[in-house]
């Protein structure tokens, strides 16, 4: 990993196009201003991760569909006279 | 009434959507955790007895990936998430109406556990045959399917 320090107010640019900015340093926090192009997904590295994990554990495969489809159904059915 | 008619529009593409037994779909970009994948195969699910299920199913033909996918208003009918116009851009719609909304389901062995991520729902544009799975960092990546009151 390539480590850099910078004061606040101070950049990193990544390639032609990506800026990364300290906004502010607090006690255990910085705030970090990013530009970059449209396309570039930019997030929080535990909400990626999550995500990642999550689409993971779901490509997982789809035994019991059936069964969860009929209990969604009647749950789905059951909800719906309820608010009825 | 113009939003009536949106839906109306919805509707039909879902209709369509309905009888087509397999609709090919481009994720550009993959799907989290699965960039390599970009072509996607979207199916209804059909159980055992041939009775019409609010599931799709989603799945590379490479490989056995497939996401069973649940259009979110059937699970939570208030989750009404804003997209923005890059969301549009990217998948060549002019509006929302244009657009299919699911969320992914997770499926585990215990009916109770099994979520839907709401974190990262994928939105299909029947048109462009184009897909993505857009991030919202503000819902959920775990939402339970069933509200736990309820089942």
């Amino acid at each position: 990993m390539l480590v850099l320090s910078r004061r606040s107010g101070e950049s990193i640019t990544i390639g032609d196009d990506i800026v990364v900015t300290v906004v502010a340093i607090g006690m255990n926090q910085v705030r970090i201003g990013i530009t970059a192009p449209s396309e570039v997904r930019v997030l929080r590295e535990e909400i990626f991760r999550a995500l990642q994990d999550e689409n993971r554990a779901s490509a997982q495969g789809l035994r019991h569909l059936g069964k969860i489809d009929g209990i969604f159904k009647r749950w789905h059915d059951a909800k719906s006279e309820e608010e009825k | 009434v113009r939003s009536a008619q949106r839906r109306a529009v919805k509707k039909q593409d879902l209709a369509a959507l309905l009888e087509a037994p397999e609709q090919e779909f481009n994720f550009p970009e993959g799907l989290l955790g699965f960039a390599s994948y970009q072509r996607f195969f979207l199916a209804p699910f059909r159980p055992d007895d041939g009775s019409p299920s609010p599931f799709y199913i989603l799945k590379a033909p490479e490989e056995a990936i497939s996401f069973p996918l649940i259009q979110p208003e059937l699970v939570l009918p208030h989750y009404r998430p804003n997209f923005n116009r890059e969301v549009l851009k990217r998948l060549k719609a002019r509006s929302m109406a244009d657009l299919l909304l699911f969320v992914i389901a997770t499926l585990r062995g215990r009916v109770e556990d099994i979520t839907v991520n709401l974190a990262g729902p994928v939105l299909l544009s029947p048109a462009s045959r184009l897909g993505l799975q857009v991030v919202l960092d503000s819902y959920p990546v775990r939402y339970p399917l069933l509200d736990s009151q309820s089942y």
